[in-house]
């Protein structure tokens, strides 16, 4: 017991001064969580409130184009992402040679926050939307990879073996028996994507991916706050009204 | 209708809503074709890394962990006392939990990055306002999960520990916060490992760290040293989740719900 | 000789409406060990609760050493409280924390915010605590986590931290239910000895009839929210006992004890 003393006294000891270097190095001293957030506050009340809506066509319409971006890319990834999951796991895969290497592109993919990929791809294809697009298709398509793959892996073996055994060829058994067995889970993954994808949409604006984060990182350039304030109160809007309408599409699928 | 219809119908329509989507935004397809061999280019130029002034990535590197730790002990610390005002099995007053759980609802859905514009423009660019998108975001989900796993005490405890007489702070300290203690170290945890994800690309929006080295790199067009910071950051990334998954499985039986919580 | 105790046409109605205590009224003398006896969902539970203010009574009086349990409110609850040591059927313990420091959790209701928080007892307590524990014969254990000891262990552990309130009144609900019929015994034995040692009162939820007959100077039937019965033990006929249960009398060796030689454990055969 005194030992398990000592251990936790070592760990508290490590713990407290980590954070202390950190905030030595970081010049953060305590009493900066009031006065930054009383600043941060005030800058709030005077400048951001009240939302002004007067520019409303101009938010809709790049509101509208972050749920046809989150869509379009959503969609994309989970299609791309069902290929390449099927080869990512080990009960599906068709060749034993591809599975690291499906792996491998997954993980990568996964590892690289979407904001580099837009960053990249503003230089390369130009800021907008259709960087926008592929950033979330190239970070979709990270994730949902080993999301499938892991819905592929759970699946019983014997049932995939009693399907081979009746001399059914990769695609039969794929399209016959994994894909239909494992639907529900992967329309629950899709849904769950576009969900995440909306709440992404808003980095991605801002660092030039088009949609409504362009919109907020626009009017922050411009001083115009309270249109800020109001392009961010509708976002909360999709974001919460995405959030109902999948929660409630998935408890009709499954 | 059978589930079989369902599926077939949902499936349907995703289809025609993803071309009715296509014609609704202007892609540039044209752009795309030829981005994509742009890109590629790129990348390809981006080979091997180099160029690196390391001792200032080496500065980014740490500033970003520090941004974390800093950012998280805050929400910590904070999400702890409100947590116990938030649980409706210990909270003080009727009617505190709710107000405090609507806060936490409130900071928790306005998304990081837009914490990280509201402090970069209130605080100027720099780690400070990396320190506070962070705290604030991070109390946001600590309040709720903490006060979840407060909630989830045993009654008894809480019922014997009345019967002595004890003071609400010292119930507090001695018997509640001891119970959650597992759950609550766990999820802390889960979110540090989060805010390191999520300080690693703050910069790209001002508020410090490697992201904002990176951007500068990106800007003089530097790209084989972009790729060294990119390289640079993955490895963190990855440490993180590894050490992250490591520590879970060895001493705790980390959260069980890790839905909700992706990083852009 | 005055009440320790008093109790005065107590009643308590739950919000849905459920009326588990029907107009109660009974006095406790200090030299009294009190056994309350009756179906599950007869009252004794929330009756117990009352006693302590942990459920607040609906109307009627409690007072204990001449203050009012029921109009007492904030600091004088706690003052009331500390003074009223009570023994779970779970046990209670805070699961994670050592054996010791569960046992000072009984001066909690001594102790100011800033002491009780940070766990600053004084050495007088921690000594008393060590000496209680060993008197229930877990002095080995007073650094293990609480959830590393067995049932009985545990409800020794909770018998201590209500000793260390210096209780004027010990109260005891069900604390045999969850317990081997040996371990049962010794729980029985040890809380006789300690209340009759302080000379307190024990006022005690018991399911088994020959239990309580065997432990209890008095006996209290409760039937359906009410007193139906208010004895010595010698007095309680098989009749009064039948009206109490409706027919349901559960005894602890109503079936024969036999010690399983693979588990060692007592079980009923």
């Amino acid at each position: 017991m005194l030992q398990l003393r000592w251990k936790n006294m070592l760990v508290i000891t490590f713990l407290v001064s980590m954070v202390g270097w950190s905030c030595v190095a970081s010049e953060f001293k305590p009493v900066m969580v009031i006065t930054s957030m009383s600043d941060a506050f005030a800058y709030i009340w005077n400048d951001f409130l009240p939302p002004d809506f007067v520019n409303w066509q101009h938010m809709l319409k790049y509101l509208l184009d972050t749920i046809y971006m989150c869509y379009i890319a959503t969609f994309i990834s989970v299609v791309i992402s069902l290929f390449i999951s099927l080869c990512a796991s080990q009960t599906t895969t068709p060749v034993k040679w591809l599975y690291p290497i499906a792996r491998g592109i997954a993980s990568v993919l996964r590892t690289i926050p979407s904001t580099v990929w837009v960053l990249l791809l503003v230089v390369s294809v130009g800021i907008g939307l259709t960087s926008g697009v592929l950033a979330m298709i190239l970070a979709g398509v990270g994730w949902l990879t080993r999301a499938f793959a892991e819905v592929f892996d759970e699946m019983k073996q014997g049932q995939m073996e009693a399907l081979r055994a009746t001399g059914a060829g990769w695609v039969h058994v794929v399209s016959q028996g994994i894909l239909p067995q494992s639907l529900p889970a992967i329309l629950a993954w899709a849904l769950y994507a576009f969900d995440n994808s909306i709440r992404d949409s808003t980095i991605i604006g801002m660092v030039g991916g088009g949609g409504i984060g362009f919109y907020l990182q626009e009017s922050v350039k411009l001083f115009q706050f309270q249109e800020m304030t109001a392009g961010l109160v509708a976002l909360l809007a999709l974001i919460i009204g995405i959030e109902f309408a999948t929660n409630m599409l998935r408890r009709k699928l499954l | 209708m059978t589930s079989k219809r369902i599926y077939q119908w949902f499936i349907g329509t995703s289809i025609v809503l993803f071309f009715i989507s296509l014609t609704q935004v202007d892609l540039e397809y044209a752009r795309l074709t030829t981005g994509f061999k742009d890109f590629a280019e790129m990348l390809l130029k981006m080979f091997p890394p180099a160029n690196l002034e390391w001792d200032r990535v080496l500065e980014g590197v740490l500033e970003s962990w520090h941004i974390a730790v800093v950012g998280t002990s805050i929400a910590i610390v904070i999400s702890l006392f409100l947590s116990l005002t938030a649980a409706s099995n210990v909270s003080p007053m009727k009617g505190l939990s709710s107000i405090v759980k609507g806060f936490a609802a409130l900071m928790r859905v306005i998304p990081v990055f837009i914490w990280a514009l509201i402090f970069v423009v209130s605080l100027g660019m720099g780690p400070l306002a990396g320190i506070m998108a962070l705290a604030v975001h991070s109390l946001g989900m600590l309040i709720k999960v903490y006060a979840e796993s407060i909630e989830e005490v045993k009654p008894g405890i809480i019922e014997a520990m009345r019967s002595t007489g004890a003071g609400w702070w010292s119930m507090m300290m001695r018997g509640v916060i001891p119970s959650a203690m597992t759950s609550i170290l766990s999820w802390s945890l889960f979110r540090l490992e989060i805010d390191l994800r999520y300080s690693t690309i703050l910069g790209m929006v001002g508020a410090g760290g490697i992201g904002l080295i990176m951007l500068g790199t990106l800007r003089m067009y530097n790209l084989q040293a972009t790729l060294s910071i990119i390289l640079i950051m993955f490895a963190m990334i990855f440490t993180v989740e590894f050490i992250g998954s490591r520590i879970k499985a060895r001493w705790l039986n980390g959260p069980t719900k890790r839905t909700g919580v992706t990083i852009g | 000789m005055k009440p320790i105790l008093s109790v005065r046409d107590l009643q308590k109605v739950y919000p849905d409406g459920t009326k588990a205590i029907k107009g109660m009224s009974f006095d406790i003398m200090s030299d009294e060990r009190v056994a309350i006896i009756g179906r599950s969902g007869a009252g004794k539970s929330t009756l117990l609760r009352c006693l302590n203010q942990l459920i607040p009574a609906t109307s009627g009086e409690v007072t204990f050493l001449d203050q009012s349990v029921t109009r007492a409110s904030g600091g004088a609850v706690r003052r009331i409280r500390r003074q009223i040591g009570i023994i779970f059927q779970q046990f209670h313990l805070v699961d994670r924390v050592s054996v010791i420091d569960n046992v000072l959790h009984g001066r909690l209701g001594y102790m100011n915010a800033l002491q009780g928080a940070f766990g600053l007892y004084s050495s007088v307590d921690r000594k008393r605590a060590e000496a209680l524990l060993e008197r229930v014969g877990l002095g080995d254990k007073a650094n293990q986590r609480a959830d590393a000891l067995s049932g009985g262990q545990q409800q020794r552990v909770a018998i201590a931290r209500a000793c260390m309130q210096n209780p004027k009144l010990m109260l005891a609900d069900e604390p045999i239910a969850s317990l081997d019929p040996v371990t049962a015994i010794t729980i029985m034995d040890m809380l006789t000895q300690l209340t009759t040692e302080q000379n307190i009162p024990l006022i005690v939820n018991l399911h088994q009839v020959d239990v309580a007959k065997t432990y209890a100077t008095r006996i209290i039937g409760v039937r359906a929210g009410e007193i139906v019965y208010d004895g010595t033990p010698d007095d309680l006929t098989e009749e009064m006992l039948n009206w109490i249960y409706q027919g349901e009398v559960t005894q602890l060796h109503a079936s024969k004890p036999v010690l399983n030689k693979e588990s060692h454990k007592v079980v009923l055969v």
